[in-house]
């Protein structure tokens, strides 16, 4: 069923941001050769190089609005979209999914860049730095819009090593060597098992990629289909389901794949952090959602991804508790809000086991939750890193009195953890509340939604616990007085996306509405 | 006037503080006073532009589409309890900025900035037509409320805050998932393409969305929703974070935690467990009355036992608002064959409501003078002050009175009404609550004796200053209304008395009626179960402007069977 696919320019068009992040890195790689440790030069350019990527979006976003109404996930079943939304021989997808998340984990990178914009002053080669960050971003756009098994494992390592040096890039410091070992060790193992995973699928399919394509009528979401209805078949496929959720897992960080989070996000540099916890693994539940979503049967994986849900969400706030460091308390409800996600996607998967039409509730929930997520994170993320920049530590208990000493960050760290915990007047509550509607008319998920409310609650005890610190102990130390424009440009940002997702949410999530059927 | 003016001034003048620099303190408390004053003479506007004739309708609706994919509006609205709630909002937080003139001095701007935007808060909670809307403003409150203990409180106020933010985030996250349930139902009316939050469309019949509710899980909603109201209001045995509030809150806290923040719950109940789920309500009845009643006597055996003059006064919190949920529930225990009193209890509720902000409010404010004094809240450090503070102690002895409810002063009628609602339901039930109200009178004038009567032995007593112009102003206008509801009900009464008889009494008997069909219907006259809602309240407040026409108790009748055929429209259409 050979049929006219998009002219080979416009194919270039779809990945226009990729392209743009690309030459930015490269360019990266050139100002330190010629201007050696110039970190606000080259701080400029790899802040320009995010921001011209998410214009460049307009480009795909446009091309794939032209045809009408977007289907949010491509499905097989709809030859109309599979001609005009693949690219590249079928390995590039621009369907709602991959053009939301892009949005997405560019708004997160360019946060992230404006966050370490003075912080690269520390290390020998700072554009490196910024190029490897800038990479990295251009992995995490690949893997969402990845539409073929060897381009997602592609996209997942090149994400992966991009990662492993940014963890390690204060190489004088153990913890941060440290931890970039522990995250490589994890992160070649687990992508070691997604590819045994994945070499099943195409012993059974015969092909890598996930929809047909052009001079060829089937895919792997094809193939699947058929070889489901076969018992010799079946057990193959759902373990290879089982070994690919290994390597998803660990981007996402849900639980039993999160170990490495606490320490690596504590030794890593502190935009790094940012960028795993929000970038890294949103990219990671893109792929996770195309995936499961559109190759595996849903009766069969939603009762343990559920269970996993409950888990993750469960043990990240509960292991929050104790915390005496913010970063890896923020590491610990970084978990937990992976726990929030996946039940979104849940909900998302069981409504499509029970055969029953989406509501907005589980269109809206994951890419939304993720978006609302990329502000109130990178923002409580960019309140420490101002805060350690003055008085090099991350203690909670050293937060004390820092409603006297800087009520400006402060209350922006208020206004944060108040959405981190879900609860208005934040950008949190909207995310938390499409989750929890997805979880409730998603029929029998409902137990669900239970754990997802108690497991609030504790959140919002630790979470008022910095706020307890912050306001109600004396200060010991003088005012803060640093300023610098990147963070503040940060906070800027992430402090407008919090408030604006909230009281413009309609509005917001009008600009999703590509993509609903 | 606009509703919304109403609502956001005082977030206005919040950001208005902002920009005001430290250190110019007066200009800030001058500032919030006069924010707050505008905002309490434009909520007296309200009064103006609002139909008192037609209390039951909401009126002054404001409403815009906030997330039209989800049906989610802002639209705000009043009838005449929510109006008789701002109108207490905006007054006592008025008062409430007047009393800590002297009392605050450290973070001036963050108290007043807390404190307006918490009025801010409490005035969406009470004009909310939206469910999404409601949850919104009800969380809002918790930051500066937390603030105002956590920051400004006494020494133990650490264990005083986690507790109350947690008791509450409880509460509420579990009427966060009942909304969203109940809003699942609501795609099935003409809004089906997005569904909807509006209070209004969920409970306008026409629309099916109750109707299509099985029984179970409207119990379930219920519950969710009812918890959070009873851990607000508070209920025995959810009561155990209002003292510590209380006693670690500044007297401003204090004064709005009682006086508004309580009502938030028992307005919670009116405003959407009875309307919403009246089969629910008739079936947890039994349940809440006995709690009710335990807390009545409990709070004030409670009371009885505390050193500490704020400590009691939040026991007998506990009490007073004990009354308030009998005389809610109590009416749906009344039989089939007296009806005729039936909205004197919900009446008295609401009454009690307003009286207990009154007077328990100024009982707060009394406690921080004294204590902005002495520095101490023993009632064993007191006694003898009348001689010193002749004024303050007269002032004291009305509000004591008419918070143990004497009659001449407003206490006395809410909980008369509540009394009279609730024999009809049991003599036991009244012979147990009147129990409380003798309880209350001998602990809150034990205590009474024990701080301004008696030798004055302590000295340091003997050079106190008796009220300044400010305190009096603070406390002058709480006695004069205790004074105008106690000889005038009516006033009062006539702002919410139709929409409680129609937003709150009617759907209950409804359902009543639907679950216990009548005998013998007899569509000429007024039947056993014909009599009209709304006509107890004319028996007991004998003058009354006229209103706008009654409707025939046949036309009831018909109206109830009518829903009772509409009852399940599946089966309507099957039948078809």
């Amino acid at each position: 069923m050979p049929t006219p696919i998009l002219p080979s320019g416009e194919q270039f068009l779809t990945i226009l941001p990729e392209l743009v992040l690309l030459a930015g890195g490269m360019l990266l790689l050139v100002v330190e050769m010629v201007w050696p440790r110039n970190t606000r030069l080259s701080a400029v350019v790899g802040i320009g190089t995010l921001a011209a990527a998410l214009v460049a979006l307009a480009a795909p976003w446009q091309l794939a609005a032209e045809g009408g109404r977007v289907p949010f996930l491509l499905n097989a079943a709809d030859p109309a979209h599979t001609n005009t939304l693949l690219s590249l021989s079928g390995t590039v997808v621009s369907d709602g999914l991959a053009l939301a998340f892009k949005a997405i984990l560019l708004t997160g990178g360019l946060i992230v860049m404006l966050m370490s914009a003075r912080y690269g002053e520390r290390f020998r080669n700072p554009a490196e730095f910024f190029s490897l960050l800038v990479f990295a971003t251009l992995a995490s756009l690949l893997l969402a819009g990845a539409a073929d098994l060897l381009m997602i494992y592609l996209a997942l390592e090149f994400l992966s090593i991009s990662s492993y040096i940014l963890v390690g890039y204060l190489k004088f410091q153990p913890r941060s060597t440290e931890a970039s070992i522990k995250y490589f060790l994890y992160g070649a193992i687990t992508a070691a098992v997604m590819l045994y995973g994945m070499s099943l699928v195409y012993g059974l399919t015969g092909t890598t990629n996930l929809y047909p394509t052009a001079g060829r009528d089937f895919g792997v979401q094809t193939q699947l289909q058929t070889l489901l209805t076969s018992a010799n078949t079946r057990p193959a496929i759902l373990i290879a389901a089982g070994l690919i959720l290994v390597g998803l897992g660990f981007k996402t960080a849900i639980v039993p794949f999160h170990q490495w989070v606490p320490d690596v996000y504590d030794g890593s540099p502190t935009p790094v952090m940012a960028w795993l916890s929000v970038v890294s693994k949103a990219a990671g539940f893109a792929a996770l959602v195309r995936v499961f979503i559109s190759l595996f049967p849903a009766q069969e994986w939603v009762g343990p991804l559920a269970i996993l849900a409950a888990l993750t969400m469960v043990l990240g706030n509960l292991a929050a508790i104790p915390q005496t460091n913010i970063k890896r308390l923020l590491a610990y409800s970084s978990i937990s809000h992976a726990g929030y996600v996946l039940m979104g996607v849940v909900a998302w998967g069981q409504m499509q086991a029970m055969g029953q039409q989406l509501t907005p509730w589980h269109l809206y929930g994951v890419p939304v939750y993720l978006a609302t997520y990329v502000f109130m994170n990178l923002g409580a993320l960019a309140v420490v890193l101002t805060f350690y920049e003055e008085n090099r530590t991350h203690e909670i208990d050293d937060y004390a009195g820092l409603s006297q000493r800087s009520p400006v960050l402060a209350w922006l760290m208020v206004f944060f953890l108040l959405s981190l915990a879900g609860i208005p007047p934040t950008a949190g509550f909207i995310g938390k509340f499409l989750l929890l509607g997805a979880a409730i008319a998603a029929p029998g998920l409902w137990w669900l939604a239970v754990v997802a409310f108690v497991t609030t609650v504790i959140s919002v005890y630790y979470y008022w616990r910095v706020v307890q610190v912050m306001f109600l102990r004396p200060a010991q130390r003088p005012e803060m007085k640093r300023r610098e424009w990147g963070i503040a440009w940060a906070l800027g940002l992430a402090v407008f996306g919090t408030a604006a997702i909230f009281l413009g949410a309609g509005g917001f999530l009008e600009m999703f509405r590509l993509h609903l059927p | 006037m606009s509703l919304s003016l109403v609502i956001f001034l005082p977030l206005l003048g919040a950001i208005g503080l902002l920009l005001i620099p430290r250190g110019s303190e007066g200009v800030m408390r001058w500032g919030a006073l006069l924010v707050s004053g505008i905002t309490f003479l434009l909520s007296l506007g309200l009064l103006g532009s609002f139909d008192t004739l037609d209390d039951a309708r909401f009126q002054l609706v404001e409403n815009v589409a906030w997330i039209p994919q989800f049906g989610v509006q802002y639209k705000v609205g009043v009838d005449g309890i929510s109006l008789a709630l701002i109108l207490l909002t905006t007054l006592l937080s008025a008062l409430a900025i007047l009393s800590s003139w002297s009392a605050v001095t450290e973070r001036v701007k963050e108290y007043y900035i807390a404190l307006l935007v918490l009025e801010t808060g409490m005035l969406g909670v009470f004009a909310a037509l939206d469910l999404v809307l409601f949850y919104v403003f009800w969380e809002a409150m918790l930051v500066p409320m937390y603030l105002l203990i956590g920051v400004w409180g006494g020494a133990n106020r650490i264990y005083a805050t986690i507790k109350f933010v947690l008791y509450t985030l409880v509460g509420s996250l579990l009427m966060l998932v009942a909304i969203v349930a109940l809003y699942l139902y609501t795609r099935t009316g003409p809004a089906a393409a997005t569904g909807s939050f509006d209070l209004q469309y969920i409970l306008a019949p026409e629309n099916f969305v109750l109707g299509s509710i099985a029984p179970e899980v409207k119990r379930w909603m219920f519950l969710a929703f009812a918890l959070a109201f009873a851990i607000k209001v508070p209920m025995w045995p959810f009561h155990t974070w209002l003292p510590d509030a209380h006693v670690e809150a500044p007297t401003a806290g204090s004064v709005i935690l009682a006086g508004v923040l309580l009502k938030m719950g028992t307005y919670g109940f009116l405003r959407f467990c009875l309307p919403l789920f009246p089969e629910a309500a008739l079936w947890a009845a039994p349940w809440i009355i006995i709690l009710s009643v335990i807390g009545i006597i409990y709070g004030a055996v409670v009371a009885f036992a505390q050193e500490d003059v704020k400590k009691l006064v939040a026991y007998s919190s506990v009490s007073h608002l004990g009354f308030c949920m009998l005389g809610m529930f109590a009416f749906m225990r009344v039989a089939a064959a007296d009806q005729n009193l039936i909205n004197t209890g919900v009446l008295g509720s609401m009454l009690q409501s307003i009286n207990h902000g009154l007077a328990t409010g100024a009982l707060f404010l009394i406690v921080g003078m004294l204590y902005e004094r002495r520095h101490t809240r023993e009632i064993a450090a007191f006694g003898g002050l009348w001689k010193v503070i002749p004024v303050f102690g007269a002032l004291f002895l009305i509000t004591t009175l008419s918070s143990i409810g004497l009659p001449g002063l407003a206490g006395f009628i809410g909980e008369f009404m509540i009394l009279l609602g609730s024999w009809m339901a049991g003599p036991w039930i009244t012979v147990a609550a009147a129990s409380g109200v003798v309880l209350g009178a001998v602990y809150m004038l034990w205590m009474y004796q024990r701080v301004m009567q008696g030798p004055l032995d302590n000295p340091a007593n003997q050079k106190l200053r008796d009220l300044n112009w400010r305190e009096l102003w603070t406390l002058v206008p709480l006695v004069v209304l205790m004074f105008w509801i106690g000889i005038y009900p009516n006033a009062l009464l006539r702002l919410f008395d139709q929409a409680v008889a129609d937003n709150v009494v009617l759907p209950v008997q409804q359902a009543k009626i639907r679950q216990f069909p009548p005998a013998l219907p007899s569509p000429g006259g007024p039947g056993p179960h014909g009599a009209l809602p709304g006509s107890g309240t004319r028996a007991i407040v004998a003058q009354k402007l006229p209103r706008r026409p009654m409707r025939e108790a046949s036309s009831l009748a018909a109206e109830t069977a009518g829903d009772e055929t509409d009852v399940d429209p599946q089966m309507n259409a099957d039948e078809r």
